[in-house]
């Protein structure tokens, strides 16, 4: 079943992203929450909220932080899937409404891992041939061989860092709020060639909220509906054993964007979409994210880039408040933070960083090794 | 009689110049000593040797391994059996460690040859690895050496036959590591020289040659704690220089165990048809051995191969690191490390590389239940891919990666006619990583969770085989 139009975006929230030394995940998910009650007009919400889905990666004692932080006892469905686990409680969300089950769901995404007393993820070893690595080291090994076969490099991922750096200064709650020049980008400790310091996200503590109902709904609610147009999820073959791939794309974003342009009806992502919210965990992430999401041809990112085709004043807008650079990356918030942010700019409330008349946003989040991607599309009548 | 049928010795082309250790500048040509890098020890140094003595050799004649060093990483668990699955040898093979002596490997090639003359076993495989780790600052950090020496010993095909043996046992507090101790300890050095390394060694080569004639003829490979003790073995025995073989003191060091085995396959290697050879390595005693030369060795220049492969370490900091001297901020964390029951699981993939290939012709690593290509279960035979060797499709040098020289190369490899296998590339320098690099597998120490070492495979530059 297609879930175009089916659920529609009534309100969201969003705590403060940052290294939140001073907050518990209880206080980050009633932060996001309470505003996306306001946002959303629910003043009772034991009454108005029908379900709870969340997501975490790094939840010690699991979903019933959520319901304890909130005091909203309801039924409660956890969902996981690495670094699209925002969308993914979306969709999930999206699922039970469009199946009848539930009126109003609330969608939580938080991730506390500044507890931890570890910069940037760790260092697991879950196996004895398990490499010890990082994130940085599993998608860095795309960019040997792009770079090799379509010309560009660490340049060219310096100045999305810049991009997103620049967006972030331009959102209230990001985490970073620091120009950088393509120098400081090049010049940076390297963390896993070719990815230096600002080609990593900042990963940071953080909450975001959105609450979804029915479609035919929405108008009961005091905002300007947002309605989900494609929600779609899809996994690929592990590139470390995958015997065919090229390391020149991932394919999960590949196979997850068909699904969800079939959904929505897009036939044309380029001219069709008008703002985006990409994947940055990495630069190079978000330079495959613009062709294997089908915005330009596969190998043509490089001049893209240095046209400033996404730039917020460009013909695409991608990573308007910052993205996972620079407003931060508390794992399983990141995919509900992009739909705020989509949300926000649909209505034409994302102020300075607001991209013009936007009536079709994406959303992408990719994980793993990569092994997972989700890709959810909105749109405003 | 019972003999070698072929040997292959391995060196850890990590080098420390004793001037660098000293603080000094280096001169090409100096004194250095070989250093097992962090990820290496007795066991995968020992699994090299293995490795270029059994190289296309079948090895189901083998009936016997026995694994001799001081320096195994566990004080209760074999080291030869684990050995034993790296090289796929038969599960009914008798496995057997020698430990606690520096004459441990003589006296296990002695017990291998033995073996075989009493007809237990058609042939055996002696492996002899140390690590010689002296206190910092401690004479034997200078005088010690790392190596591996591998004997094949057999009936049928024997190049060198043993001719006779003596022995000395003796009791002495000269130079021990007690259970727990981390570095060696010796008593005051012209008490041990002469109590603990002359007397035995002189008396059990005069037993020796007193069992033969000709005795003015053979060339002797023999242990020393260093090169000055060497030379008084030597006068003592009316040895001349060339009657002497060469010991490796300025380019390997006094490796342990392995010492006399090194020394004595390096004057295999350069022998003719009726040398006579003898062994004799010291340690509580001695052990001497002596050997007819009777057939030209099938991979000669073993010993000098393994010499010349090196790779200079460059100030004392990296060595420090490599060898953990250094104090940490905090001890390392005695986890419980990777599941045993995990471990046990994966034996065959971790320690032979060990996946599958499935009837549609896919092969696949790890192993797994159903085919990436054709979607059918349980259809595979197992193949291993640790002596077949491959390309470098793609890398990332990781700079998080604990090392002594960061970043480490990490990438995935396809195999010829293989699978894609993702893995650290090891003994080169990341500057000269490059897409499409052949490479070949070594056995290496992957990390150490549960302080325990954790074994698996890396890809090597192919240039550096041997």
């Amino acid at each position: 079943m297609s879930l175009k139009d089916k659920a529609a975006i009534v309100g969201v929230g969003c705590s403060q992203f940052a290294e939140n030394w001073l907050c518990s995940a209880e206080d980050m998910i009633v932060d996001a929450a309470f505003e996306a009650y306001a946002d959303a007009g629910v003043e009772d919400p034991n009454r108005q909220i029908d379900a709870i889905f969340c997501g975490s990666l790094y939840s010690q004692s699991g979903p019933v932080e959520v319901s304890e932080a909130l005091k909203l006892y309801k039924p409660l469905t956890a969902v996981y899937n690495y670094c699209a686990t925002g969308t993914e409680v979306v969709r999930a969300a999206c699922m039970a409404i469009a199946a009848g089950v539930y009126d109003t769901v609330l969608c939580v995404g938080y991730d506390k891992p500044k507890d931890r007393g570890v910069a940037g993820p760790s260092v697991s070893i879950r196996g004895v041939r398990d490499l010890p690595a990082t994130p940085a080291g599993w998608f860095s090994l795309a960019c040997a061989p792009y770079f090799q076969k379509f010309g560009a490099g660490r340049e060219h991922l310096a100045r999305i860092a810049v991009k997103n750096h620049h967006n972030g200064t331009l959102a209230p709650k990001s985490f970073l709020k620091k120009e950088i020049t393509i120098e400081d980008a090049l010049n940076a400790r390297m963390i896993s060639w070719p990815f230096g310091l600002f080609d990593c996200a900042a990963q940071t503590d953080g909450a975001a909220v959105a609450i979804v109902t029915r479609a035919d709904l929405a108008r009961t609610f005091p905002k300007q509906p947002v309605f989900v147009k494609a929600i779609a999820s899809h996994c690929s073959p592990n590139p470390h054993i995958d015997p065919d791939h090229d390391f020149l794309r991932w394919k999960a974003t590949e196979y997850a964007a068909r699904d969800a342009y079939k959904m929505a009806g897009i036939v044309h992502p380029m001219q069709e979409i008008d703002v985006a919210q990409v994947h940055d965990c990495f630069t190079m992430t978000e330079l495959l994210s613009y062709e294997d999401l089908g915005f330009i041809e596969k190998g043509a990112a490089k001049e893209h880039i240095e046209s400033g085709t996404f730039a917020l004043t460009g013909d695409l807008p991608v990573n308007t408040d910052g993205g996972l650079k620079s407003f931060g990356h508390p794992t399983g918030a990141t995919g509900v933070r992009m739909i705020v942010e989509n949300v926000l700019q649909l209505r034409g409330e994302a102020g300075p960083r607001q991209v013009k008349g936007a009536k079709t946003a994406l959303s992408h989040n990719i994980g793993g090794y990569p092994t997972g991607c989700a890709i959810s599309i909105l749109g405003v009548e | 009689m019972s003999g070698l049928i072929n040997w292959a010795a391995y060196v850890p082309p990590h080098r420390l110049a004793l001037a660098t250790l000293a603080g000094k500048a280096t001169k090409e040509g100096g004194p250095e000593r070989s250093l097992a890098w962090a990820d290496e020890d007795s066991v995968t140094m020992a699994v090299d040797a293995a490795r270029h003595c059994l190289l296309n050799r079948a090895r189901g004649q083998i009936g016997l391994l026995i694994f001799a060093t001081t320096t195994h990483a566990f004080a209760e668990k074999q080291g030869a059996a684990l050995i034993a699955s790296v090289l796929g040898l038969s599960p009914n093979v008798r496995t057997l460690d020698v430990g606690h002596s520096l004459r441990g490997g003589v006296q296990a090639l002695q017990l291998a040859l033995d073996s075989v003359a009493a007809g237990q076993t058609h042939e055996a495989l002696v492996l002899i690895a140390d690590c010689r780790e002296g206190a910092p600052g401690s004479e034997l950090e200078r005088s010690g050496g790392d190596a591996a020496v591998a004997f094949l010993v057999g009936k049928d095909g024997a190049v060198a036959t043993l001719k006779s043996s003596a022995r000395q046992s003796e009791e002495i507090v000269d130079v021990w590591r007690r259970a727990g101790d981390r570095f060696t300890h010796g008593w005051e050095e012209r008490f041990t020289t002469q109590y603990g390394y002359l007397d035995p060694a002189i008396a059990a080569a005069k037993a020796l040659r007193e069992q033969e004639s000709g005795a003015e003829t053979w060339r002797w490979a023999v242990s020393a704690p260093n090169a000055r003790a060497h030379g008084a073995f030597a006068a003592a025995l009316g040895l001349n220089r060339a009657a002497l073989a060469a010991a490796f003191f300025d380019s390997v060091g006094a490796c342990g165990a392995a010492h006399a085995p090194l020394v004595f396959a390096g004057a295999l290697d350069n022998a003719k048809v009726g040398d006579r050879i003898a062994l004799l390595a010291h340690g509580d005693g001695a052990d001497a051995m002596m050997f007819e030369v009777t057939g030209a060795p099938a991979n000669g220049g073993a010993v000098a191969n393994a010499i010349a492969h090196r790779i200079p370490i460059q100030d004392p900091a990296t060595y420090r690191r490599a060898r953990a001297l250094d104090l940490g901020e905090y001890p390392a964390p005695d986890d419980q490390g990777v599941s045993a029951t995990v471990h046990y699981r994966d034996r065959a993939e971790d320690l032979r590389l060990q996946g599958q290939r499935c009837v549609c012709g896919e092969p696949q690593f790890p192993k797994g239940r159903v085919c990436i290509r054709c979607g059918k279960r349980d259809q595979f035979t197992a193949e291993d891919f640790a002596d077949k060797g491959g390309a470098l499709v793609t890398f990332t040098l990781d700079s998080f990666f604990p090392s002594p020289t960061p970043p480490t190369a990490v990438g995935i490899v396809q195999v010829d006619d293989g699978p894609r296998i993702y893995l650290q590339i090891a003994e080169l320098p990341a500057r000269d990583v490059t897409l499409g690099m052949r490479v070949r597998f070594a056995f290496r120490r992957i990390h150490e969770a549960g302080r325990r070492p954790n074994y698996f495979w890396k890809a090597l530059p192919e240039r550096s085989a041997a």
